[in-house]
């Protein structure tokens, strides 16, 4: 083994440990997200709504641990307490959206035919319209609660999962095990529920777990627009349109910190969806096939 | 050729109308009724019976859903767009020649620089591997996928009034009276719509000319002595033309979200701060005319890549 060989060896074993590291880092601040979201209460140093007119725009300190808002709130207790809605909503629209998405997208990969055509010219219509469009529309008609919104959200993402499930059922539909399957007789619904289901499930929890961060992005654009989650509860969005009409000069902070544990939580949820992808090797292939 | 693209334009319209349709349903199935609403969405108190009924009579609620939606296309079609703002009775169709020539533009810019930015250095960094370039355009985008087009524009605007004094113009100008104004107001926008859109690209780009490098027929056309340029113009790039296509078409929907949100930031007259203006004031009649309209762009560049995609790709030509 030369010289050469050693370094890419040590680099390879770098390169493998700071992923690790980087994974363990994305679990744990996401471990620290869901404890924000499940104990508000017991973490929030303050009342998330209570004003107070002796602490207007404080900059971060010991007692403000990220400052205080223009109603003197305090913000790290009104994060904590956003947490909340942020993962309700990300959890409730990914569910939803994967739900309907992976048997829609299974069952129109299967099925083939005139089936299949007419499920992907609905999905593509659906790609086409703008997501935020999408959700918006919901919104406006369904009003503006929590549900609603979740379910906004899930709407504009369901075409994409449906997209990818359907890409993933093809190509395990073709290995020879579903052939040999097949061939001992077996019923269509144990094709689907005993072998498709199982295998497609890894590649779609990877690419859903990314999915999350999005639904997170989508929620809190929406309360930024104004569209979100009504007043007094407190949501990232709201935080950080509330911050930078009007503070972004002179109080930044009202901005960033609701703006960073988003940021936050998206490269989390990336990180640990691309983790999940990178213990199977099925990615790969399917990457190419989208 | 012009039988592949007369296929996709009349594909178009079918999709068009599905879409507009299942807007419009959406639209129309209000739990409750959509009179009641709207009247006191406008915060006028109690309403008058008369009130209410004359809405519903302007707004056809009165009919059968599918006449309704054939009594607004028909509007629509007609260059009517759809009648009346309910909010101030303007003209629709006023609201539409007003602001999508602002979208259209900030669209046209954000796809411009997304594309001129993503293949040039997707195709440098697969080049140069692990070298400083490489590594900062990954880091770039890497960025770019971690901040969200409106928390991007954000941070932006704060840095520049922080580091430079400078904020960008607050009312918009169009490129016809003032050149250089225009192009202030728009250029941060359509750059950070740009930077999201390519950082999803120049990873495409990057790993998909890592592969034709490896390629046989790359081999070919170094031992057959051409020039390393004419390798990489001649027989790399082409090829790679066809993977970013295919995401643009797949990213239109996300490019017209960020065009829809950044409009609102940065207070451009365009049909995204119009729709987001008129849904909060649930301004019906605008927000659904506003959508279908959006709807069309993007559409449209999914039509206009699907066209350019057969022309990127000869291998296409004998398909039909």
């Amino acid at each position: 083994m030369g010289i050469k060989d050693m370094q890419n060896t040590f680099l390879e074993t770098l390169k493998s440990y700071i992923w690790t590291i980087t994974v363990f880092i994305a679990m744990l601040s996401f471990f620290i997200l869901v404890l924000f979201a499940l104990f508000p209460t017991v973490i929030s140093t303050h009342d998330p709504i209570a004003q107070d007119a002796n602490s207007i725009l404080l900059a971060p300190s010991s007692t403000h641990l990220m400052g205080t808002d223009w109603a003197g709130r305090d913000i790290f207790s009104r994060v904590v307490h956003g947490s909340r809605i942020s993962l309700y909503i990300g959890i409730i629209s990914i569910m939803l959206a994967s739900i309907i998405g992976c048997i829609t997208g299974i069952f129109s990969g299967y099925m083939g035919g005139y089936t299949d055509l007419i499920v992907q010219r609905v999905v593509d219509t659906l790609l086409g319209i703008p997501s935020i469009v999408m959700a918006l529309v919901i919104i406006v008609s369904f009003g503006s609660s929590a549900t609603a919104i979740a379910i906004a959200i899930s709407v504009a993402m369901t075409p994409q999962i449906v997209r990818l499930s359907r890409a993933t059922t093809l190509s395990i539909k073709t290995d020879p095990y579903i052939d040999a399957v097949e061939s001992i007789g077996a019923t269509e619904g144990r094709i689907v529920f005993n072998h498709i289901m199982p295998n497609i499930t890894p590649v779609m929890l990877s690419q859903i777990t990314g999915y999350f961060g999005m639904a997170i992005v989508a929620e809190t654009t929406l309360s930024f627009l104004g569209l979100g989650v009504a007043p007094p509860y407190s949501s990232w969005g709201r935080m950080i349109q509330e911050g930078s009409t009007q503070y972004m000069e002179t109080a930044p902070w009202t901005t960033l910190f609701p703006g960073f544990a988003m940021s936050i939580t998206v490269v989390c949820s990336a990180i640990l969806g691309d983790s999940i992808g990178h213990l199977l090797n099925r990615k790969h292939r399917i990457s190419k096939l989208l | 050729m012009n039988s592949y693209i007369v296929k996709r334009i009349v594909l178009f319209i079918p999709t068009l109308i599905l879409a507009s349709l299942l807007i419009f349903v959406i639209m129309r199935s209000l739990p409750g009724d959509v009179v009641t609403v709207i009247l006191s969405g406008s915060g006028e108190g109690v309403v008058s019976l008369e009130a209410k009924e004359a809405l519903r009579e302007e707004l056809g609620l009165n009919k059968p859903l599918i006449k309704q939606y054939l009594t607004w296309a028909q509007s629509f079609l007609t260059g009517g767009f759809g009648g009346r703002s309910l909010e101030n009775r303007e003209p629709i169709s006023s609201i539409i020649y007003r602001q999508a020539p602002v979208t259209l533009l900030l669209t046209f810019y954000s796809l411009v620089i997304s594309i001129c930015i993503s293949t040039p250095l997707g195709v440098y960094s697969a080049l140069r591997k692990g070298s400083i370039t490489d590594i900062f355009t990954r880091l770039t985008s890497l960025i770019g996928l971690a901040f969200p087009n409106m928390w991007m524009a954000l941070i932006i605007i704060l840095l520049l009034l922080l580091l430079f004094g400078w904020s960008p113009p607050v009312i918009y100008s169009s490129p016809g009276s003032d050149i250089w104004l225009h192009v202030q107001i728009v250029i941060l926008p359509a750059l950070i719509i740009g930077w999201e859109q390519s950082s999803h690209m120049i990873r495409v780009v990057r790993s998909n000319m890592l592969d034709i490098l490896g390629k046989e027929y790359i081999v070919t056309a170094r031992s057959k002595g051409l020039t390393e340029i004419s390798v990489i113009i001649r027989h790399a790039v082409p090829n790679v033309l066809i993977p970013t296509l295919t995401m643009t078409g797949l990213q239109a929907g996300s490019l017209i979200t960020g065009v829809v949100v950044l409009e609102t930031i940065f207070g451009l007259p365009g049909l995204g701060r119009g729709l987001i203006q008129a849904a909060l004031v649930r301004d019906y009649p605008v927000i659904q005319t506003i959508v279908t309209v959006i709807i069309m762009i993007s559409l449209f560049i999914n039509l206009l890549v699907d066209i350019l995609y057969k022309k990127a790709d000869p291998r296409l030509y004998n398909l039909d």
